[in-house]
């Protein structure tokens, strides 16, 4: 199962935003016109050119031009990304660099245009049975909302249907009603952004709302992002919650589906 | 067609019992030597097969017949009575069912059995068996209840176990082959149940001083015990939960 993240023409600052978000997380794709510089074992320089550049989570850089089968440039897995954004020939450009150390490589990417920027969560099945899904976690922390904090009580989601993506929806320990995102991947600014927009949404109809982001890791922007709009972050040890997976997945035969 | 049955309340009160863990109306086979019950829950994940013998009763006169039966009304029927109290059923004519209990006489309509299935049991190979106290079974499903939904019988050649995982918590109930009345497990099997379903068969066979478990791997398991003085038996079949993971 894939999800995805598409931001279709972004400003620089945005594609910025959106790459040191993903990067070493997701697989993370760029489509724009940009240069090439790559120095290295040798040095090279590619001139502006649309182009289509893959970077998965571990590292691995494939840049593709518009024709034939091998990549114009690519890194083996293991390099670091770094994104930036600077004045170039009077023009604020996406800058993505992607290096690695023996042999000591870097490959340059400035951007004069992003025509797209998209993020996948692509699963490997194998994963998929070793962390479960988010579906999962969900209904895992509905069956044992202690895991999200001691004393919160979800409302029944049945009574809730409009609340969208706010995965978890109900009252602390203190009565104060509390929104909680669930993540199962370290939570960027993407869900931080979500769960500023739900809370913001309560807070109009309530006097006090608790926001919770509940994952097992948070980048440094989303966290900050939390404390300066007064929400929270809650650790998930999925080491300890999916164990617990499989017996949801524990489905209930009948009788007669054994003769 | 004749009927007239006439036991203690608390027969009536241990068949009501087993039967309602499941359904709320049964049809009962009755023939001379006895009857016998064969039903399966809405959700055909449990079923019980009840057998009580004649020699239960204090007096015992039935043709070869099918009576459909209103667990509830049956239940509500006996409700006042104490448990050495004489109860007699007597069938009045066709779909009228009589009880008498003391001084107090209550008339019940039978239920139309043409839509009732005959449910088949399932010819299982159940290869692990173990004896134990119904009490001591029972313990262990108190000790579940609160951890988890689900429960695990797990059989090996050592013993048995019957254990709950919670978030937090687990519990495990761990019998040694010598602690059990009779243990048979050539091979170790494990399977996982609804506790919901298997407390509630547990909760009637509580009192019973024997209760015999038969068990699989993924497979559903056959808890079995006497009641009536020996005179009845009881034998639940519940379909396990599978982990697809």
């Amino acid at each position: 199962m894939a999800e995805a993240d598409v931001i279709a023409g972004p400003d620089p600052e945005d594609a910025c935003c959106f790459v040191r978000e993903h990067a070493g997380n997701r697989l993370l794709q760029l489509v724009g016109g940009c240069t090439i510089d790559y120095q290295g074992r040798a040095k090279s320089q590619l001139a502006s050119g649309e182009r289509l550049i893959l970077l998965k989570p571990d590292g691995t850089l494939l840049v593709h031009s518009d024709e034939g089968v091998k990549p114009v440039n690519w890194q083996p897995p293991g390099t670091t990304t770094t994104a930036d954004v600077r004045e170039l020939d009077g023009d604020t450009r996406l800058i993505v660099t992607v290096e690695r150390s023996s042999p000591d490589e870097i490959v340059t990417m400035a951007f004069d245009r992003v025509t797209m920027a998209c993020a996948f969560d692509i699963e490997d099945w194998e994963d998929l049975e070793l962390l479960g899904t988010e579906e999962d976690i969900q209904q895992l922390l509905r069956l044992h909302p202690d895991l999200v904090e001691e004393g919160f009580e979800p409302y029944d989601m049945e009574l809730d249907r409009r609340r969208g993506p706010m995965d978890l929806y109900g009252h602390d320990v203190h009565g104060t009603r509390t929104v909680v995102e669930v993540k199962r991947r370290t939570a960027g600014i993407e869900e931080a952004t979500q769960l500023a927009r739900y809370v913001e949404r309560e807070r109009d109809k309530h006097e006090e709302v608790r926001g919770l982001l509940a994952a097992p890791d948070v980048s440094e922007t989303a966290h900050k992002y939390l404390r300066d709009k007064d929400l929270e972050f809650c650790e998930l040890d999925l080491d300890r919650l999916m164990p617990k997976v499989p017996q949801l997945h524990a489905t209930q035969e009948t009788l007669g589906d054994f003769g | 067609m004749s009927f007239r049955a006439v036991c203690k309340a608390d027969v009536v009160k241990s068949v009501i019992d087993s039967l309602s863990t499941l359904v709320d109306e049964a049809k009962f086979q009755v023939a001379p030597e006895g009857l016998e019950v064969l039903a399966v829950d809405a959700a055909h994940v449990a079923m019980i097969d009840l057998s009580l013998s004649k020699a239960a009763f204090k007096n015992f006169e039935a043709d070869e017949m099918e009576l459909g039966i209103d667990i509830d009304k049956l239940s509500d029927a006996v409700r006042l009575a104490g448990a050495d109290d004489e109860v007699e059923i007597v069938l009045e004519d066709e779909g009228l069912l009589r009880l008498e209990i003391g001084n107090l006489t209550r008339r019940m309509s039978l239920v139309d059995t043409s839509g009732m299935t005959d449910p088949k049991i399932p010819d299982l190979e159940l290869p692990a068996m173990i004896k134990m106290p119904g009490a001591e079974l029972d313990r262990g499903i108190k000790a579940a209840e609160g951890i988890s939904d689900h429960v695990a019988l797990h059989a090996t050649a050592g013993g048995f176990e019957l254990s709950a995982e919670g978030d937090m918590d687990s519990v495990n109930l761990n019998l040694e082959k010598d602690t059990l009345l009779e243990h048979r497990a050539s091979e170790e099997v494990r399977s996982l149940f609804s506790l919901d379903y298997f407390s509630n068969m547990v909760k009637v066979a509580k009192d019973a001083g024997t209760v015999q478990l038969r068990l699989g791997n993924d497979y559903p398991v056959r808890l079995g015990f006497e009641f009536a003085d020996g005179e009845g038996e009881v034998t639940y079949l519940l379909a396990p939960r599978i982990e697809s993971a």
